[in-house]
């Protein structure tokens, strides 16, 4: 397993509200090459809550990197990925969109937020691997991220 | 009458003093050319009588002219006797002298020299030659410059040959430009005057015809005097210019003439004579001529100009021909005025008498006159144009017999003894047939009166007749068309209504009533509007209406329209109004036919109810799919990942069967999440298509085939575009999708090494006709129109990989364009797909 290039374990805010797109995306990780902290939350509040240290998040970390789910309650993951690249911190922390389908995410390019990836989800659990893997692979060993993050 | 008065015939003209020349000279018999020809025949018997005096002038003048020459002519003649005695002297003397005897017998040059050296100029002798009878030469002389003579050819033996016969000779020798006067003879004592003893020698004297003699003689004489030839010696007097010529032939010594003396003079007196007489005969012909050409000015200005207007004023019967003679005080002048004054009567009178024709002809009617046996005395050109007989052919017969028809005859006659009898009342006005030329019958009616004499008997009758036979056929044919009209009016199923342009109803038909509840009489002069439309429209109706009263035009005029109308019970009822205008004698009337529909308002209103639920149900439809595949997305995600968890995590651990069970389930996720993306993208082509724009189809191709580089490596495919291919009015990534799929499909369905598609465009009624053709398998063509469905395969998945969904897409995108889509294929060969789109719009004009 590598590791990031502090060699501390890489945090992962993973937005999701369905638990078993969560576990799917635990067990992806656990077969990852990165040792992560994977820290979930269940709608775009908490997530959001999670970003500011807010609440029962006054003491979590800032993550390396956002899997995030569009479908939530509360708040949609548009206005989620709308907020953190208005704020001129969280801009800064790559985010993922997990999309169900390639329609949706036709959808969300319209609206042009600057996510700095799109996934579909994929259906079958190989394949989940791959797209996990690709994304690790992009974000922490291909793409140097702003310093001091 | 006017009309006949243009072909009266030509009065005969016979001629008077002319009669004798042929008819077609007569023409030319008038005032002008008579006198022209008298004007000519003097001034001919005037020019005969200047001839004849010159005539004899000019003989008078030849007579002088005769008698002079002679004059002249003995004047010359005998100067030439003079000049010539001169010399023949001196040859006489000399030769009858002892002291020449003397010299012959001793010649002593010294003696001659004194002797005959100064005889030479005395006598006008040039030279001297003394011979010796054997004709030596023993002495000469010549004045000086005059030397060359001693040697003249042939004269010595001349000389000898005519002295051996005679004592004296007489001759010219030829010499140079002139001639030598050659006198001889032989010498004798003085004892022998009649020389009869035989000669001692011969002495010749010559003297020079040069130019100087000539001269000498033309002093003398006047005149020019020329040596010519001989044969030279024709007398061309020239009378005409007082022009003599005389001659005196010159001979030589055998008296063959050998030149000739000329002498050309003018005579002075004829001369003058002869100027004088021109010069007269010039003047007599000047005046005759200046006298001539007055004359015939005057002739042309004063009469034959004055006659000719005169005859133009008659002939055309406009005084303009006579403006410039009516003020004259000549003959002319007056005659001018009285031609005025005839012309203004005369058209006074046509005026009068075509007023009273044109009346007669505006009347148009048939004017006849019977006398009291029925015979016709009078009848008018309009009664003999009905008729078709000359008016001749008509006065005097009967009327009856000759002109009514045969069954009307015993019935107009009873008229007519009616009207003979005097009840004229009873009889004023009669209808009956005539009959015609051709065969043919007129009904005219009649109006009569009696004709009175001045006794107050009844002699005949007057009548004037209106041919009416058009007129009762017209009457005929408008009872008809009224029927007609009235027929289709009351049996038509729909109400028609006509207004005035007051609104006012002047016509209305039974249907009508049936519509509108009301009889006819509660409609019929009451304004339409005011009753029939609903109590909302009428404020509308009141401020259009008068733009129609004026101009019979307005937005319902024309068309056809769908309004409600007000029942008499108070209810409304739609119906299709139909209105049209028609202007008659001024003002505008409205026909309106209304038909009621209110069924098919019913009929309309479901259709229109069922299609508006049709587009929604449709539109549900679409959304529905793209929802449900959509959402059937999530949970299907969930089983295909949880079925994959467990296959990686317990592959193996399991038995055997639960791995087999495990795969089925991983491949039947997979299928059913490919059949819903096709599905997502195959509802996607309606919902989410966006607004066709021109594009230009060869670079959607461009980008489709980019798409499908890969493929097209793999399978070594050869594409084959005919560019250009057109602008198209369509969705440029919906356009890409239908390339990308019908391409795919073409290299997909192909077992040939080289997979071969070939896309072009034609134009064909107003669309772009795409086709793209393949090698590839082909489609059997009773599955032509199953293809296009979704989901329909014609392979298993093992032959060919595929849910069946490119198709049924492609015939979507087009179908939304407004186009169609089919194939054509012979399986086996190939398959070729068409599809057309419509031009882009700037092409469309094109």
């Amino acid at each position: 397993m590598s590791e990031n290039r502090n060699g501390d374990p890489v945090e992962i805010l993973l937005v999701e509200d369905n638990p078993g797109d969560v576990r799917l995306t635990q067990e992806a990780l656990r077969e990852a090459k990165v040792r992560n902290n994977l820290h979930v939350v269940g709608d775009g509040e908490k997530a959001l809550a999670f970003l500011r240290r807010e609440g029962e998040f006054h003491d979590a970390p800032t993550p390396d990197i956002i899997l995030l789910d569009l479908n939530l309650p509360k708040k949609h993951g548009q206005e989620v990925l709308s907020e953190i690249k208005s704020d001129p911190v969280l801009r800064r922390i790559p985010v993922v969109v997990l999309t169900t389908s390639k329609a949706e995410e036709d959808i969300l390019r319209s609206y042009d937020l600057h996510a700095n990836c799109y996934v579909t989800k994929p259906v079958d659990f190989e394949q989940f691997i791959k797209v996990v893997r690709s994304i690790e692979e992009f974000w922490f060993t291909v793409v140097k991220l702003p310093a001091g993050e | 009458m006017g009309r006949s008065m243009n072909h009266e015939p030509c009065p005969d003209i016979s001629g008077g003093i002319f009669r004798w020349l042929p008819k077609r000279f007569l023409k030319f018999v008038t005032v002008r050319n008579i006198i022209m020809v008298l004007l000519f025949l003097f001034g001919g018997m005037f020019l005969f009588g200047v001839l004849i005096v010159n005539y004899f002038q000019k003989r008078a003048y030849d007579d002088i002219f005769r008698s002079e020459k002679h004059d002249q002519r003995e004047s010359f003649e005998r100067i030439l006797q003079l000049e010539g005695s001169a010399i023949r002297n001196f040859v006489y003397d000399y030769t009858h002298w002892d002291e020449m005897v003397r010299f012959f017998k001793m010649p002593d040059r010294k003696w001659a020299d004194d002797n005959i050296k100064e005889a030479i100029a005395t006598y006008g002798v040039q030279a001297v030659w003394c011979f010796r009878l054997d004709g030596d030469l023993i002495y000469f002389v010549a004045e000086s410059g005059y030397h060359w003579l001693e040697t003249i050819p042939g004269l010595k033996d001349d000389v000898v040959r005519v002295l051996a016969d005679t004592a004296f000779c007489d001759f010219f020798v030829k010499c140079g430009d002139g001639f030598i006067d050659i006198r001889g003879a032989t010498v004798h004592p003085s004892s022998d005057p009649e020389r009869l003893t035989p000669p001692q020698g011969i002495f010749v004297a010559g003297r020079v015809w040069d130019k100087k003699f000539l001269n000498q003689l033309a002093e003398i004489i006047g005149g020019e005097f020329i040596l010519g030839n001989a044969g030279d010696d024709k007398t061309d007097d020239d009378p005409g210019r007082g022009m003599m010529v005389l001659t005196h032939v010159l001979h030589d010594s055998q008296g063959n003439p050998i030149g000739v003396l000329k002498l050309k003079k003018v005579l002075r007196v004829v001369e003058e004579y002869r100027g004088w007489s021109r010069h007269n005969l010039a003047i007599i012909l000047l005046g005759a001529g200046l006298v001539f050409v007055i004359l015939i000015f005057a002739l042309t200005k004063f009469v034959t100009g004055p006659l000719t207007d005169m005859v133009n004023a008659l002939d055309t019967k406009h005084p303009v021909y006579l403006n410039r003679w009516q003020n004259r005080p000549c003959e002319f002048g007056k005659m001018s005025r009285a031609l005025i004054k005839f012309f203004a009567q005369e058209d006074e009178l046509r005026k009068q008498k075509e007023e009273a024709q044109r009346y007669l002809d505006i009347a148009g009617v048939i004017i006849v006159a019977l006398d009291d046996k029925g015979r016709v005395v009078v009848i008018n050109r309009q009664g003999c144009e009905v008729l078709g007989y000359e008016a001749e052919e008509i006065k005097g017969k009967d009327w009856f017999e000759n002109f009514l028809p045969e069954k009307q005859r015993a019935k107009t006659r009873e008229v007519f003894q009616c009207l003979m009898q005097g009840q004229e009342a009873e009889c004023a006005v009669w209808e009956n047939p005539v009959l015609t030329r051709d065969g043919k019958e007129r009904l005219i009616y009649w109006r009569n009166v009696v004709v009175r004499d001045d006794s107050g008997r009844i002699v005949g009758t007057l009548s004037s007749g209106e041919d009416v036979t058009e007129k009762r056929q017209i009457e005929d044919a408008l009872r008809n068309n009224e029927a007609k009209l009235r027929s289709i009016t009351e049996t038509m199923r729909d109400a028609l209504v006509m207004i005035d342009d007051e609104g006012r109803v002047v016509f209305m038909n039974p249907m009508t009533e049936k519509l509108l509840g009301y009889r006819s009489e509660e409609l019929m002069g009451k304004v339409f509007h005011e009753i029939v439309a609903p109590e909302r429209y009428r404020p509308l109706y009141r401020e259009k209406f008068p733009h129609f009263a004026r101009t019979g035009s307005g937005a319902a005029v024309g068309e056809t329209l769908e309004l409600p109308a007000l029942r008499k019970d108070g209810s409304e009822v739609p119906v299709e109004l139909s209105l049209s205008a028609f202007n008659w004698r001024g003002r505008w009337y409205g026909v309106g036919v209304m038909r009621d529909i209110t069924k098919r308002k019913q009929a309309e209103r479901a259709l229109a109810e069922k299609a508006e639920e049709l587009r929604r149900s449709n539109q549900e439809l679409e959304r529905f799919a793209y929802i449900a595949s959509h959402d059937l997305q999530e949970p299907l995600r969930m089983v295909g990942s949880y079925v994959g968890l467990l296959a990686r995590r317990y592959k193996g651990k399991l038995d055997q069967d639960a791995d087999e069970f495990i795969n089925y389930a991983v491949d039947g996720v997979t299928r059913m999440q490919r059949l819903i993306n096709d599905l997502l993208a195959y509802s996607r082509v309606g919902t989410k298509g966006r607004e066709p724009v021109p594009t230009p189809s060869g670079e959607v191709l461009k980008r489709a085939l980019l798409n499908l580089k890969v493929a097209i490596e793999e399978r070594n495919a050869r594409i084959v575009c005919c560019e250009p291919l057109p602008v198209v009015l369509v969705d440029d990534r919906q356009l890409e999708q239908l390339f990308q799929n019908l391409i795919a499909n073409a290299i997909k369905f192909n077992r040939q090494p080289v997979p071969e598609v070939e896309i072009m465009a034609e134009r064909k009624d107003g669309l772009w006709v795409f086709k793209v053709k393949d090698n590839g398998i082909g489609i059997d063509p009773k599955f032509s129109e199953r293809v296009f469905e979704i989901f329909q395969r014609l392979h298993t998945r093992e032959e060919y990989p595929g849910t069946g969904i490119g198709l049924a897409v492609c015939k979507k995108i087009v179908e939304r364009h407004g186009g169609k889509i089919w194939l054509e294929s012979e399986p086996g060969k190939g398959t070729t797909f068409y599809f057309s789109l419509y031009p882009a719009e700037e092409e469309k004009e094109g």
